[in-house]
């Protein structure tokens, strides 16, 4: 080989590596920018995702607007207390039972630690007097007031004259605010 | 008699011949065209597979992630129909006890209601055993309770 094709065979090996260079940071670069794009690809789908729940909540909260409502209306408000006591008593006279509200207290929201909330209630006692059959519907009546609530004490006894007392407690659950 | 400086000059001589004719071409065209080509065609094909590679593995990788979209925040609808269907039929029997008692008119004037602090004016009596029953359902037909238990 002689000197010009040494120098030949010199700069063709010099384009070749420049060249596999230029090849190799070309390869380099395309993987830097598929790992961009798995980062951009994940951030797209993370806000497409929270932008689906968003619009499922919408619509969600759209659609369930009467329900709710609805629901809320079977949770007594803490202002309607004595509305709920007055159209009780005006019940008791129209069943013809003879009403004395014993106990009327709110009793407040509890958290236990666990975290458990026990929501606020309003405590109400009733004692009430009639016959038997007035006394048998409005317990029935009480029983059936369309508020959330539990019966937690009912009793009753009959008397000499006659005539039904019966004792009931209950608690219903206060609307949140 | 041969001697060693003839059997040297001999084999320098065969040595000599069988270098043959020096090549005189710098340039071998057809030959060095084969070889640019062949090593293009390398270097294309080399470039062809990676390339391939690279599309199988990013391909393969959007593919495999999917966008997972998170569920709905749930919602009870059953329950909440069940629970709506429930407080409306007890409206509707609460509505049905008050119009069956309020056909008559309002109250009979015996019928009294007090506050807290009113004193009763009902009577008991002591010797009569309290009757206790558990919390509703209560009275399933009109008649006496069924379930109802001497207290204590």
């Amino acid at each position: 080989m002689n000197k010009k094709s040494h120098t030949y065979l010199i700069i063709a090996t010099g384009c070749f590596l420049v060249a596999s260079g230029v090849f190799g940071y070309t390869i380099y670069d395309v993987h830097q920018q598929g790992v961009r794009f798995e980062e951009t690809k994940r951030l797209i789908a993370e806000h497409t995702a929270k932008e689906a729940v968003f619009k499922t909540v919408q619509d969600l909260l759209a659609s369930t607007k009467d329900d709710r409502a609805s629901i809320r209306s079977y949770f007594i408000a803490e202002k309607e207390t004595i509305n709920f006591i007055s159209e009780i008593e005006k019940n008791a006279k129209i069943i013809n039972v003879i009403l004395i509200t014993n106990e009327l207290a709110i009793v407040p929201k509890v958290t236990d630690p666990n975290g458990v909330v026990t929501p606020a209630t309003l405590a109400v006692g009733f004692d009430f007097t009639g016959t038997e059959s007035n006394v048998q519907q409005f317990i029935e009546l009480l029983e059936n007031i369309p508020y959330h609530k539990n019966i937690t004490e009912l009793s009753f006894v009959k008397t000499d004259t006659n005539l039904w007392k019966a004792t009931i407690k209950m608690g219903l659950i206060l609307q949140y605010d | 008699m041969i001697e060693t400086k003839d059997i040297s000059n001999m084999v320098k001589h065969i040595l000599r011949r069988d270098k043959g004719i020096a090549d005189t071409h710098i340039m071998h065209p057809t030959r060095e065209w084969f070889i640019g080509v062949g090593m293009a065609l390398m270097i294309v094909s080399a470039g062809s597979l990676f390339c391939f590679y690279l599309y199988t593995v990013f391909s393969g990788k959007i593919q495999e992630e999917n966008i997972i979209i998170e569920s709905a925040v749930p919602y009870q609808a059953i329950t909440v129909k069940s629970a709506l269907e429930l407080f409306s039929a007890k409206q509707k029997k609460f509505s049905e006890i008050v119009e069956k008692n309020n056909v008559g008119g309002q109250a009979e004037p015996s019928a009294i209601s007090t506050s807290v602090t009113t004193t009763t004016t009902t009577t008991t009596t002591p010797n009569i055993p309290e009757l206790i029953i558990d919390p509703p359902p209560i009275f399933e037909d009109n008649g006496t309770p069924i379930e109802a238990t001497l207290a204590p």
